[in-house]
């Protein structure tokens, strides 16, 4: 790749909207370049600078208490809506009768959307309004509360590079499956390792389809964060973090099973 | 399990409590009027309560709002009749070509001294953003709040991906213009 193609393709590579391969094309090419390389980290450190001033703000409790209070407030809509109804008794009672039976209809069920749910928990993370909750061996409590469902081995996965630690672990529920969460950092920025049975992927549908459709590297990132899911000896692993995909896409092809590697042991 | 099925208010209210700040920030940044926000962020979320039934579950609840937020906030700043006729000037005699910004090095050299991270830096570049048209400013921060890709972006406003990018690239030049001519003005 030239010089003038790379420069072509600034935003786009660090948005991390290329494809795999033109993205590794760019890389390449920076890591022959001195020139471009200095050119890209200018345009990044000044597109991170402006990202964060854009960012700064809080939440104004009132407003939102007020928006909520909206909501919540909705009943009264419905009640207002039933005086109504009892002017025209019989109606009432036919719109009771038609209530009843769409209830006992069987609903159709949403699959849930995995990586939506994983960023989610991921921003928690990051936030910190989530932090790990034990170290080393799954707490008794937790055992307990999960029982059979809850999967130890998924505790035993591990990214194997230098740069990746782990601060923690926690179980987290996703559409009732018990989720290994283990709570890292790459070089300082928060990274989500999350993982379950690949037995239990039928519960996230989207995700069930990509793997079926023969990717054997996931990316389904649609927010703030990069979401790269693969298959490991019979787990689905998934890796969630504001980092480039490139990053992204090398941490989760390093997770592996481990047994005493690193601090999270598990009690089997 | 005999749990208690949420109601499609707590359901919504679930979803939209971890987003409030970003959608208020976003609302800030995007309100030509600061007296709109407060009206601006409850009628949206008003509006999207009342189509609740029609968002489809495995879609991103985020991308969602964003997207009747997005909305409304037009809808209000087109009531002020701030729309682009003036916005569009703001591209000044200043404007540099992308290829001769590369070339720029008092912007390399700025983006490496310390006054690149100051904290004063941001009010300028808030202030910049004014320089930008409404979509070219619901693009970037559509990207820079929002965290969305592209395809997102494309969907949300309903432009197609190219725009997306054009309106982009050119958000992000006029950014770096009008954040050289601030630093211009602060260090004759």
């Amino acid at each position: 790749m030239k010089c003038h193609e790379a420069r072509k393709l600034i935003a786009p590579y660090l948005d991390s909207e290329l494809d795999t391969k033109t993205s590794l094309e760019v890389a390449e090419h920076l890591g022959a370049c001195g020139e471009c390389s200095r050119f890209f980290a200018a345009e990044e450190k000044l597109d991170e600078r402006i990202q964060s001033a854009l960012r700064q703000g809080g939440r104004t409790p009132s407003l939102w208490a007020q928006t909520e209070a909206r909501i919540e407030a909705s009943a009264p809509t419905l009640s207002s809506r039933r005086k109504i109804w009892r002017l025209t008794g019989a109606f009432a009672v036919a719109a009771v009768v038609v209530a009843g039976i769409i209830t006992l209809l069987p609903k159709e069920k949403v699959a849930p959307d995995w990586a939506a749910i994983a960023e989610e928990r991921h921003h928690d993370y990051a936030g910190k309004r989530v932090a790990p909750e034990f170290s080393g061996e799954i707490p008794e409590s937790i055992a307990q509360k999960f029982g059979e469902r809850l999967d130890a081995r998924a505790f035993a996965f591990a990214v194997a590079d230098s740069d990746f630690s782990v601060r923690g672990a926690r179980v987290c529920e996703i559409a009732d499956v018990p989720v290994a969460w283990m709570l890292g950092s790459y070089k300082g920025t928060p990274v989500s390792l999350m993982i379950f049975k690949e037995s239990e992927i039928s519960a996230f549908g989207e995700l069930q389809k990509r793997f079926q459709s023969g990717e054997p590297l996931v990316d389904c990132g649609k927010g703030h964060c990069e979401i790269i899911v693969r298959v490991v000896n019979g787990h689905v692993v998934c890796l969630v973090a504001g980092l480039p995909k490139t990053v992204m896409q090398r941490l989760t092809m390093s997770v592996q099973p481990h047994s005493q590697a690193t601090a999270l042991a598990v009690a089997e | 399990m005999g749990e208690n099925r949420p109601t499609p208010a707590e359901k919504f209210l679930e979803l939209l409590r971890p987003i409030e700040r970003d959608l208020e920030i976003y609302c800030r940044r995007m309100a030509w009027d600061v007296n709109d926000v407060k009206d601006t962020i409850q009628n949206a979320v008003w509006r999207a309560f009342r189509a609740f039934d029609r968002y489809r579950q495995d879609a991103s609840f985020r991308a969602w709002m964003f997207k009747i937020l997005t909305n409304e906030i037009f809808a209000a700043n087109r009531k002020h009749g701030r729309i682009a006729s003036h916005e569009i000037t703001a591209e000044s005699d200043e404007s540099e070509s992308f290829a001769a910004l590369e070339r720029d090095l008092e912007y390399r050299d700025w983006l490496n001294s310390p006054g690149a991270l100051a904290d004063a830096l941001d009010e300028a570049i808030v202030a910049a953003l004014k320089t930008l048209t409404e979509m070219e400013r619901a693009v970037l921060l559509h990207r820079a709040i929002g965290g969305f890709r592209y395809r997102e972006i494309s969907e949300s406003l309903e432009i197609p991906i190219g725009s997306v990018m054009g309106n982009l690239s050119r958000a992000r030049r006029k950014m770096r213009d009008a954040l050289m001519r601030s630093q211009r003005r602060s260090n004759p």
